[in-house]
């Protein structure tokens, strides 16, 4: 396997409550991920996906444990870990009053891009996704999908390494769904790193090649879906994951 | 089960009372933060009064006038300096200005008793743009009287004369106001001022929320799924919003008659009388309910209108307007309520207001703007209704690009150029004409009216649907059939008299004209000159913008109705005076009616030429000879309603145009 | 990889990403730009509308009077003999007789008079004389504005009529014209056409400046920190490898920009409207507007101190807002104490102290009122740049400090008073 571009170790969050108690949102998370590979996070929602994901763009700094990102500290290299990564996520909006060249354009220079390489990066990537015919109009204008498009390739027209998508598919519908899968995909064959986060199980049994299980802020399974099959002894994801989660419960 | 009005009404006012924006608008600030603003200003305004008439000032003296001099530097906070006698008067005044000394006596000339009838004069100056000088300078004259008054007296004593020279006729004066009277007249020009800004401000805070507000989250659609019908939601939010408009009046008034009473608000020092009867009080709060519905209504309509919060903003700096011009006028005793009046929605209440707190409001008139005022509502209501009832406004359709090529852009682009062109005129015909004076308004008609007609053209045409048929379509630059130039004339002279004397003797009544409008430059022109310049100018260059350019888009995108109307409009508006508005209005409609049913910009423009000439010669005529018969008498009614007839029938058998529109 | 922008080059991309959505946004177009022009001419308009309103209306009017039969004739010539006044005999139950006439039947009588339409005596002037002793009273109504012009023109005229009796009186006994006089006082104004028209401007200035700054800096204050957080890019932009400090910083000199164009489109349009306006009217003294160029200089100075202060306190209360409505909610009062500070060129004198140029607000006020009116010395100028910098440092560092903290973007429940009460850690 390739060198990993992602790692982590005994990473965690904690929040305190409003009764003066602790959330472990986050509990001594390890995982790596690879060049060439969609790592999936799976969870229910609070299971701490989004707060992982988090952590790993900087938004949010842990309480314990380490990362990094290309070699890069999350604490302390914060910048060039955001250098390294595409994020996007379900809270990641577009400027609505910006075209959709216009918003990957910007997003490219705020990457620091130079103007040359930048305009044919941009019709390179607008070709990509077959965002072309609307590239000329406000983002406001476009339908759910073809936003989505755009901020898929607002996320990569910096060519990064490490793609961080955190429930990219919600509030799609089925077809831009699909596209959203499919285009993860290409982003593999082109050598990236995918950290897939989700709640959909058939999502990460199509996409990913690793599947980390998260409930409770900890990590409940890790490994390929075979390697998970084996250890669980069920066939089906769904069943896989119940019996991980269930354990904690029990 | 509930009333579904109840459980509506319970909603709106429990989401509204939960939001911080509308508290502050509806409650803090009127029944706090304009009392204060008027006790602070007035308070500002006393101390620093106060703080100048404690001032030291040092006031420079030329001239050996003892006996002044002595009196004056008893006066306390001021000292004298003595100056030498050459002085002249312009280093005196210099002194001033430099700031060596606040203020100059000049006592010079004395005022020992002399030969013959010359009167010495002593001068004071003072620097008027510096407030200690201007200080300095009053105590001292007012000092100097005192003391001509006491010379005067010992003068006249001198001479034999007894008691006081002075005293010749004891004045009294005898108030017959009542004392509630006379503080409504006193308090409550302020107190309706701010109240039609207090109910706007809270009203504005309000409405916007209800709509425009539950259609940014989304909450409006929801609302419409549930079993209410549409009537009963809109009158829900009609309820609340006028109860918290309301709730905003009264307690503006309550809290500034507190702050009143209490003396936090006090003018120049003396106690303002508060003694309002409260059944005043009572009635002006009763007439706010009209009034908090009536605005209540208009605001909810724009919230209606407009697809969110921040567009609804916009709109609320022209509806202020509205509110602003009754506001100032209800601080003057001079506009009278008269049954006219009281149908002008926001003036009659604002008037009604006034009178009810001085205390001469006559009952009859107060019904009438009562009943008015919620007719008006109610109209406003209705329109509510209507607009939650569009698709658009329910769904929140993203807005089509401003000018778009569809039917709503073209129209768009249409009123927004001739909305600048009207700010064009503003701005540079006005300072052309009050710069250049007679040339100026040559100027302004000859090249920027047409500029604007270009550049209205332009912009608005260019957006038109595949198939548009070019400026001389347009302009209907096309001969009409031959009679137009007797029926033209025929409808100029006969609406001269119903449109100058009849349309503006009506609105004389409620909106009288001052007798002098300004009009520099123009008094002594010739009559051909004026002829030129009042007939045959505006007949060619109003015409081809307002019938021309105006009429002729307006009346690709909608009927001739509304054409007709609105072209008039921009051409009343374009007079710039609101006494010209209703004349300029019917003008404009006869004039637009004729250029849509002669297929023809031509007896449009004959027609204006005849009508403001007509009036330019008979003014002419009428000021240096008399008419045989009395030009505003039966007999030239007779006739000109006559002569309109005629102009009517001979239209009837000329073929129509308003009935065909563009593909 | 491209290497990340940094410094300037960060800030400048903010600045170029806000200026171009703004100028794309129908909503700021119109507050910022096009308000601006449009409402000074629209207020201006209407205001001379009102005016013309009222002259039209008061000409039409007739100010009835009772004056009294015994009335010394040179007193009744002095009266004014035009269509707007008309002096009627008082009737005969009115009658002084030497005990003044009964107000409750004035008041009776007035409101039975008929004859002129609607309009009623305004006053009654009584005259008589007992002995050496001659009386003059007055009854009017001081609920009415013209019953109070009838009053002071009665005075007026008595007074004038008063003084020539005592003139005649004293000639009588050999006073001369010039005895009598004893003197003549007469007024220099020291000030030219122009210090007047600074002085008049000097209290009007700060009003429209202070709620014009304000106006501009709220709206695009809400634009580009509220408004970035309900359209969700809040996260998007941060997740690019820029300083938070740049995009602070970008986001301020984008609102500064807007509210420095927006307060000189207000300025032009309202010194533009003036202008014209002045020509119209006739005024009873000469104005002549003449603003040093160093005057003018110095207030631009404090203009661009306070806006940059401005947009840093009200973004710094802005962040925690997560709706428009919420943003508009904190920053309203923030924009009215703004806008009413004006209020305080009220109460102050013409030169500023150094105690007032360490206070906020008021030391921009009384720049411009003292500027303007050109009696300032640079040591208050100094000052109050210096306390208007350091404000806005600070208000800078606040704001770069709370933007830092994690729960600014992602915890719901946080608002302005616990984001305070957290401290000043970053």
């Amino acid at each position: 396997m390739s060198e990993a571009l992602v790692t982590t170790i005994g990473l965690s969050k904690v929040y305190s409550d409003h009764a003066g108690g602790q959330i472990r949102a986050v509990d001594s998370l390890d995982l790596s991920c690879h060049a060439g590979e969609i790592f999936g996070l799976l969870g229910l929602n609070g299971a701490g996906k989004t707060t992982t994901m988090r952590m790993l763009s900087t938004a949010l700094t842990p309480t314990a444990g380490r990362a990094e990102v290309c070699g890069h500290d999350i604490q302390t290299a914060a910048r060039e870990v955001r250098a390294s990564i595409g994020f996007l996520s379900g809270t990641t909006g577009l400027y609505h009053r910006l075209t959709a060249r216009e918003m990957i354009e910007t997003f490219g220079r705020l990457h620091g891009m130079e103007a040359q390489h930048l305009k044919s990066r941009v019709e390179e990537v607008l070709d990509l996704f077959e965002i072309d015919k609307y590239a000329g109009m406000r983002c406001e204008k476009l339908s759910t999908g073809m936003k989505q498009k755009v901020n898929i390739a607002r996320a990569i027209v910096h060519d990064p390494p490490v793609l961080i998508l955190d429930e990219p598919t919600s509030g799609l519908d089925v077809l831009a769904a699909a596209t959203t899968l499919e285009f993860v995909q290409k982003l593999r064959e082109l050598g990236k790193c995918v950290l897939y986060s989700t709640h959909i199980m058939s999502e990460v049994e199509r996409l990913c090649d690793r599947i980390a299980i998260i409930h409770g802020g900890r990590l409940r399974g890790l490994g390929t879906l075979d390697e998970l099959r084996v250890s669980t002894n069920r066939h089906y994801l769904e069943d896989i994951f119940r019996d991980l989660v269930r354990e904690d419960a029990a | 089960m509930k009333s579904p009005l109840g459980l509506l009404v319970w909603k709106e006012a429990t989401e509204l009372r939960r939001d911080r924006k509308v508290i502050f608008f509806a409650i803090v600030m009127p029944a706090i933060l304009y009392p204060m603003l008027m006790s602070l200003s007035g308070g500002l305004t006393e101390k620093r009064i106060d703080e100048l008439s404690e001032t030291h000032v040092t006031v420079g003296v030329v001239g050996k006038l003892k006996s002044v001099e002595d009196v004056l530097a008893e006066l306390p906070n001021l000292s004298l300096r003595e100056y030498p006698s050459d002085l002249f008067a312009d280093s005196l005044a210099a002194l001033v200005r430099a700031a060596e000394v606040e203020a100059f006596v000049d006592l010079r000339a004395g005022w020992e008793a002399r030969e013959g009838d010359e009167i010495p004069q002593l001068i004071v100056y003072a620097h008027r743009s510096r407030e200690e000088s201007r200080e300095a300078a009053e105590r001292v004259t007012d000092r100097l009287q005192e003391l001509r008054e006491a010379e005067r007296q010992r003068r006249w004593e001198s001479a034999g004369g007894r008691g006081r020279l002075d005293d010749v006729i004891r004045e009294t004066f005898v108030d017959v106001a009542s004392e509630s009277a006379s503080a409504g007249a006193s308090t409550g020009r302020m107190l309706v001022y701010l109240l039609l800004f207090s109910v706007f401000g809270a009203g504005s805070a309000v409405a916007m929320e209800m709509i425009a507000g539950e259609k940014e989250r989304g909450t409006l659609e929801t609302l419409f799924l549930t079993p209410f019908n549409r009537v009963h939601i809109a009158r829900a939010k009609l309820i609340v919003a006028t109860a918290s408009t309301m709730l905003a009046g009264v307690l503006m008034v309550s809290s500034m008659m507190l702050a009143y009473r209490m003396g936090w608000i006090s003018t120049e020092g003396e106690a303002v009388n508060t003694a309002i009867s409260y059944q005043a009080l009572l009635t002006a709060a009763l007439l706010v309910l009209p009034l908090a519905i009536l605005t209540a209504g208009m605001l909810l309509l724009i919230s209606a209108w407009v697809r969110s919060l921040k567009e609804g903003q916009y709109y609320q700096m022209p509806m202020m307007m509205l509110f602003f011009i009754p506001a100032v006028l209800s601080t003057s005793q001079v506009i009278q309520l008269n049954p006219i009046v009281a149908m002008i929605p926001i003036a009659n209440v604002g008037l009604a207001m006034r009178d009810v707190i001085i205390g001469t409001a006559n009952p009859g008139l107060l019904v009438i703007v009562v009943v008015s005022t919620l007719v008006w509502g109610a109209l406003a209501l209705k329109g509510v209704t209507t607009l939650m009832s569009r698709e658009a406004t329910v769904l929140g359709f993203d807005p089509e690009p401003v000018f778009a090529q569809t039917h709503g852009g073209r129209l768009r682009a249409i009123h927004f150029s001739m909305i600048l062109g009207l700010l064009a005129f503003f701005y540079v015909g006005q300072w052309m004409q009050a710069k250049w004076e007679l040339m100026g308004v040559g100027l302004s008609l000859w090249i920027l009216v047409p500029a604007i007609a270009f550049g209205v053209y332009r912009f608005a045409a260019g957006r038109s649907a595949p198939g548009w048929t070019g400026l001389r379509d347009t302009l209907s630059l096309r001969l009409p059939a031959a009679r137009w130039f007797l029926i033209a004339p025929l409808f100029a002279l006969g609406s001269m008299l119903p449109i100058a004397e009849g349309i503006w003797g009506l609105q004389s009544r409620f909106l009288p004209a001052p007798e002098l409008l300004p009009l520099a430059g123009l008094e002594d022109i010739s009559l051909l000159t004026a002829i030129l310049l009042m007939a045959v100018t505006p007949a060619i260059t109003e015409e081809l913008l307002y019938r021309g350019v105006c009429l002729g888009l307006m009346r690709r995108q909608m009927s001739a109705v509304w054409a007709i109307a609105f072209s008039a409009l921009y051409f009343s508006a374009m007079h710039l005076s609101v006494f010209r508005i209703a004349p300029t209005l019917a003008l404009g409609c006869l004039f637009a009616w004729i250029a849509l049913r002669s297929r023809s910009i031509f007896p449009a423009m004959l027609c204006h030429l005849v009508y403001n000439g007509g009036l330019v010669l008979g003014g002419w005529y009428g000021e240096s000879h008399e008419f045989p018969l009395s030009p505003t008498g039966p007999f030239a009614w007779a006739a000109s309603l006559a002569v309109l007839g005629l102009g009517v029938v001979l239209a009837r058998g000329a073929r129509s145009e308003t009935g065909v529109r563009a593909g | 990889m491209p290497a990340a922008p940094s410094g300037l080059s960060a800030v400048g991309l903010i600045v170029r990403k806000e200026l171009r959505e703004a100028l794309r946004d129908r909503n700021m177009v119109i507050q910022l730009l096009l308000l601006p022009i449009i409402i000074y001419p629209l207020m201006g308009f209407g205001a001379y509308q009102v005016y013309l309103i009222i002259q039209g209306a008061s000409q039409g009017q007739v100010n009835i009077s009772w004056i009294d039969s015994e009335l010394p004739a040179e007193l009744r010539e002095s009266l004014p003999d035009d269509e707007r006044h008309l002096f009627l005999p008082t009737p005969p139950e009115l009658d002084a007789t030497g005990a003044g006439a009964d107000a409750d039947l004035f008041v009776r009588l007035r409101a039975e008079f008929e004859g002129h339409g609607d309009e009623k005596p305004l006053a009654l002037l009584s005259w008589w004389v007992v002995g050496d002793s001659t009386y003059a009273q007055i009854h009017y109504e001081s609920s009415s504005d013209r019953s109070q012009e009838m009053r002071r023109l009665f005075r007026d005229r008595i007074r004038d009529h008063s003084e020539a009796l005592a003139r005649k009186n004293a000639g009588a006994v050999g006073l001369s014209e010039a005895e009598f006089a004893v003197f003549e006082l007469k007024s220099e104004n020291t000030a030219s056409a122009s210090q007047v028209a600074r002085y008049v401007l000097s209290i009007a200035m700060p009003i429209f400046l202070m709620s014009m700054l304000s106006h501009g800096t709220f709206y695009s204050t809400l634009d580009t920190v509220v408004g970035e957080r309900e359209r969700s890019t809040m996260e998007t932009l941060f997740s690019a490898p820029l300083p938070r400090s740049a995009v602070l910083l970008g986001k301020l000199i984008f609102v500064v920009i807007s509210t420095l164009v927006t307060f000189t489109l207000n300025m032009l349009s309202l010194l533009l409207f003036l202008g014209f306006a002045l020509q119209l009217v006739e005024l009873p003294v000469e104005i002549e507007l003449q603003v040093p160029l160093v005057s003018i200089l110095i207030i631009v100075g404090a203009v661009l101190l306070l806006s940059i202060t401005l947009a840093s306190i009200m973004m710094l209360l802005a962040l925690p807002a997560k709706t428009y409505r919420e943003g508009q909610a904190v920053l309203t009062p923030v924009h009215l104490v703004v806008a009413f500070s004006s209020f305080a060129a009220l109460g102050t004198g013409q030169t500023m102290t150094v105690d007032q140029a360490l206070i906020p607000l008021l030391n921009v006020v009384m720049l411009c009122k003292t500027v303007i009116g050109g009696e300032y010395t640079w040591a208050t100028v100094w000052i109050s740049y210096a306390v208007l910098a350091g404000l806005g440092v600070i208000s800078m560092v606040l704001a770069r400090r709370f933007v830092g903290r994690e729960g600014v973007f992602f915890d719901p429940t946080l608002n302005l008073k616990r984001l305070l009460r957290g401290g000043f850690r970053a």
